[in-house]
């Protein structure tokens, strides 16, 4: 019998998954994309404003440069405005979406493959921590150093494919579509990331995890 | 040696750990869990990672401005469409390019056909022109757009070099609907050059899953 500890693990995310379902409201992404496809602009503005934040700060995760977020951003939400009458619902208008934004910034990584840092939007937080250290987020900020340094070793296709499932919550049929390959492909790169990961992230500090994340997810 | 359970609850475990794996692979992982300290150990080592990534890495702007600019493009869009009598010069050149790219397409089409004598009268590719409103040609394979800054050239060696062209646009002239010139359907290499092509911001099958 499975361990009280990775029970209740196990259920915490399995409730989180079907929390955030709801709360992504994917039937009223729905109508907010069936109503913009008859150019209802207060439907795009709400469909805007509640892809604004996660949009941004996903791709805040490879370029700190505000100005190539924002065209990233609006570039995702002016094809959806154009294009939104050609959805057909074989996925969920989330995942359609980041399939989109998804292709923006690979476009993106590979115009600008100098300008990209991983993880540099991480700035932010950490003037954050400055201003108030506390134990708890210290923790976490320690923990997302490890994490960027093991993560800037991965190539781009893995570090998206890790990005997708643990950042955005997407599943790997999900994350097939969205970078457009075979289920096959996903768990593969999530295999390869997985062990590359495991053979860096020690190296680079893995013995300092705190132990207190281990029971979280 | 590992066995079968081993290797499939190894695999699943980045969809345990972020909820999205099924009841039955729940289950069967589970199950695999209790008994197997190698895969536990891995699920809290992917656990740990599943919760740094899960910060929230950085302060989003406030949408209000930066929606403001987008909606100033999308106006300045349907003003050039609304009011064709004003158009610029520069636009109705695009589009009479644009239809030379369908008239060369076609007759590329028609002569490459000619020449190898492999088709039949009755296999020769369905077209529409850009005027032809209604329901999508029975050909059409793609639905594409191309960034403002796509040029008439570009175009024309994008369609040229996957074998395709244009059998519909919509009224703004900014979406067309393609078709592969000489096959059946558009295989999935075309799709992923189309996307990896400079200046697409969106290529997506029509109607066909196997395309994709």
């Amino acid at each position: 019998m499975l361990e009280d500890g990775h029970r209740r693990s196990l259920d915490r995310v399995s409730q989180r998954r079907t929390d955030h379902d709801h709360a992504a409201g994917s039937e009223t992404e729905l109508e907010w994309l069936r109503a913009i496809a008859r150019q209802d602009r207060t439907a795009f503005e709400q469909l805007y404003r509640s892809y604004h934040g996660p949009l941004s700060r996903f791709l805040a995760r490879f370029t700190a440069r505000r100005d190539l977020i924002e065209e990233m951003v609006n570039e995702t939400l002016w094809v959806v405005w154009r294009t939104a009458g050609s959805f057909r619902g074989e996925s969920k208008v989330r995942t359609w979406i980041i399939g989109i934004a998804y292709r923006c910034l690979m476009k993106q990584l590979r115009d600008h493959p100098a300008e990209p840092t991983y993880g540099a939007g991480d700035r932010d937080q950490e003037a954050l921590h400055e201003v108030a250290p506390d134990e708890s987020e210290a923790r976490q900020a320690e923990l997302r150093d490890w994490l960027r340094h093991g993560m800037a070793l991965l190539p781009d296709e893995q570090r998206m494919t890790i990005e997708l499932a643990y950042y955005l919550g997407q599943s790997c049929e999900e994350i097939a579509a969205i970078m457009n390959c075979a289920v096959g492909t996903v768990k593969a790169r999530m295999f390869h990331a997985r062990l590359r990961l495991r053979n860096t992230l020690p190296a680079l500090g893995g013995d300092a995890v705190p132990q207190s994340h281990s029971a979280q997810a | 040696m590992q066995s079968p359970q081993h290797r499939q609850t190894w695999d699943l475990i980045p969809w345990l750990v972020n909820g999205t794996a099924t009841a039955s692979d729940r289950a069967l992982a589970e199950a695999h869990l209790a008994a197997c300290a190698d895969c536990r150990d891995e699920y809290a080592f992917q656990s740990r990672v599943h919760a740094g990534l899960g910060v929230e890495a950085a302060v989003a702007d406030e949408p209000g401005p930066a929606f403001g600019r987008l909606l100033e493009r999308i106006e300045a869009e349907q003003a050039g469409q609304a009011a064709p009598a004003h158009a610029p010069r520069q636009r109705r050149l695009l589009r009479a390019l644009a239809a030379a790219v369908v008239v060369q397409a076609i007759g590329l089409a028609t002569l490459g056909a000619w020449a190898v004598g492999h088709r039949r009268a009755d296999d020769a590719p369905a077209y529409r022109t850009l005027s032809t409103p209604a329901a999508e040609p029975a050909m059409a394979s793609l639905r594409f757009v191309p960034s403002p800054e796509l040029s008439v050239g570009q175009l024309q060696r994008l369609l040229g070099d996957n074998g395709l062209h244009i059998v519909g646009t919509n009224e703004g002239g900014t979406i067309y609907t393609l078709a592969p010139v000489a096959s059946a359907h558009t295989d999935a290499g075309v799709i992923a050059r189309l996307r990896a092509a400079p200046g697409v911001l969106l290529v997506e099958p029509i109607a066909n899953p196997s395309a994709r």
